[in-house]
């Protein structure tokens, strides 16, 4: 029984042993980590949005829609809740579907983006519908868009208003 | 021997390229060679399909509120009107809205402009729309939302090709690109 026992942490032992070889990293503490400053700017790096643009629209239509690449670096899920702009009055998260033969367009409470992840917003998918533009949006003008995501982080982005024709790849 | 089983084998192609046209082009059936509808032009005038014989037609059906297929497809259009050059007077896209509530032949007029090609934008009464819908195979779905943008226009997005006749040629998917569609416009112009 004893003999038994020694075995088995002998055992116990001799399996466990290379892991004390490998060396564990430490956590590293930045320097001033402690500080809730410095902890949301980490926060909002995890979040990369890029390649975003809304799309101009005839000058009498008081909608449009705006695209974008949304990535998140971090290791949790997280959801674009909403969007706002001072340029319009409402945005709203949106998505397209083809079915039955139909595009159909859909609101959609939150738009999910996968820890270490993207989503891109695209024509044909996601947009963010840009209801009641207060005046026309025009090539060359830039859209201020605040976007809010669930855990309450929020981050401001400048995109170029583009035409639909200039951001048409050669495939499409 | 050998013979007989590529000719077979290239007959069961033949069938099966055969086939997938038909699928591709819709409901073929429904249209009748070269029918006639009237409708509104952008202008607020009394406008005859048949006015365009002699030229290609690309028609669509959609609606200006229409954020994201519509004007992907016009852009789609208006690029392959470049592509097709001193040819591109010879055929037209003729816009159909689906959305007579708010596409007055006013904000036709002014959104089919902005794409900068050669068009005519139609609207109408539900009824003669839906007449003109149904002819084509076509379909839409008026859906109530509480979005700030009021309702939604749910709609079919091929895009039926005419030849200078009236008679549907050709059915172009909504995935379909702007080399495909101008490849199949081509032909007709020779």
């Amino acid at each position: 029984m004893l003999s038994s026992l020694v075995i088995m942490v002998a055992l116990a032992l001799a399996v466990g042993s290379p892991l004390k070889h490998i060396p564990v990293p430490k956590p590293v503490a930045p320097i001033g980590a402690e500080l809730d400053i410095f902890r949301a700017a980490a926060q909002t790096s995890e979040i990369t949005i890029r390649d975003g643009w809304v799309q101009e629209a005839p000058p009498s239509q008081k909608i449009t829609a705006a695209y974008m690449v949304i990535e998140n670096h971090g290791k949790a899920d997280i959801a674009l809740k909403r969007a706002t702009s001072p340029v319009v009055d409402v945005i709203e998260l949106h998505k397209m579907e083809l079915s039955d033969g139909l595009m159909k367009m859909r609101r959609v409470e939150s738009i999910k983006i996968p820890s270490v992840g993207e989503v891109e917003l695209k024509p044909g998918g996601y947009h963010l519908m840009v209801i009641g533009l207060k005046q026309p949006l025009k090539e060359g003008d830039t859209v201020t868009i605040s976007l809010e995501f669930n855990d309450g982080r929020r981050q401001s982005i400048e995109i170029p208003v583009r035409p639909r024709s200039a951001m048409m790849k050669e495939r499409e | 021997m050998k013979y007989f089983f590529r000719a077979a084998i290239v007959s069961l192609l033949l069938v099966i390229g055969w086939g997938a046209q038909t699928v591709a082009i819709g409901q073929p059936a429904r249209i009748q060679t070269g029918r006639d509808f009237k409708l509104t032009d952008e202008n607020g005038k009394s406008f005859n399909l048949s006015q365009l014989r002699g030229k290609v037609v690309l028609l669509f059906f959609g609606y200006t509120h229409c954020p994201d297929a519509c004007p992907t497809t016009m852009a789609r259009l208006a690029r392959a009107g470049q592509m097709l050059g001193k040819d591109a007077g010879r055929a037209v896209t003729v816009f159909v809205s689906v959305d007579p509530g708010r596409d007055t032949p006013s904000v036709l007029k002014d959104y089919l402009a902005y794409f900068h090609m050669n068009s005519i934008g139609l609207t109408g009464t539900k009824k003669e729309i839906d007449a003109v819908v149904k002819e084509y195979g076509a379909k839409y779905e008026i859906e109530q939302s509480d979005s700030a943008a009021g309702y939604h226009v749910n709609h079919s997005t091929d895009l039926y090709m005419l030849d200078q006749k009236g008679s549907l040629v050709q059915t172009f998917g909504y995935n379909a690109g702007i080399q495909s569609i101008v490849d199949g416009v081509r032909p007709l112009l020779k």
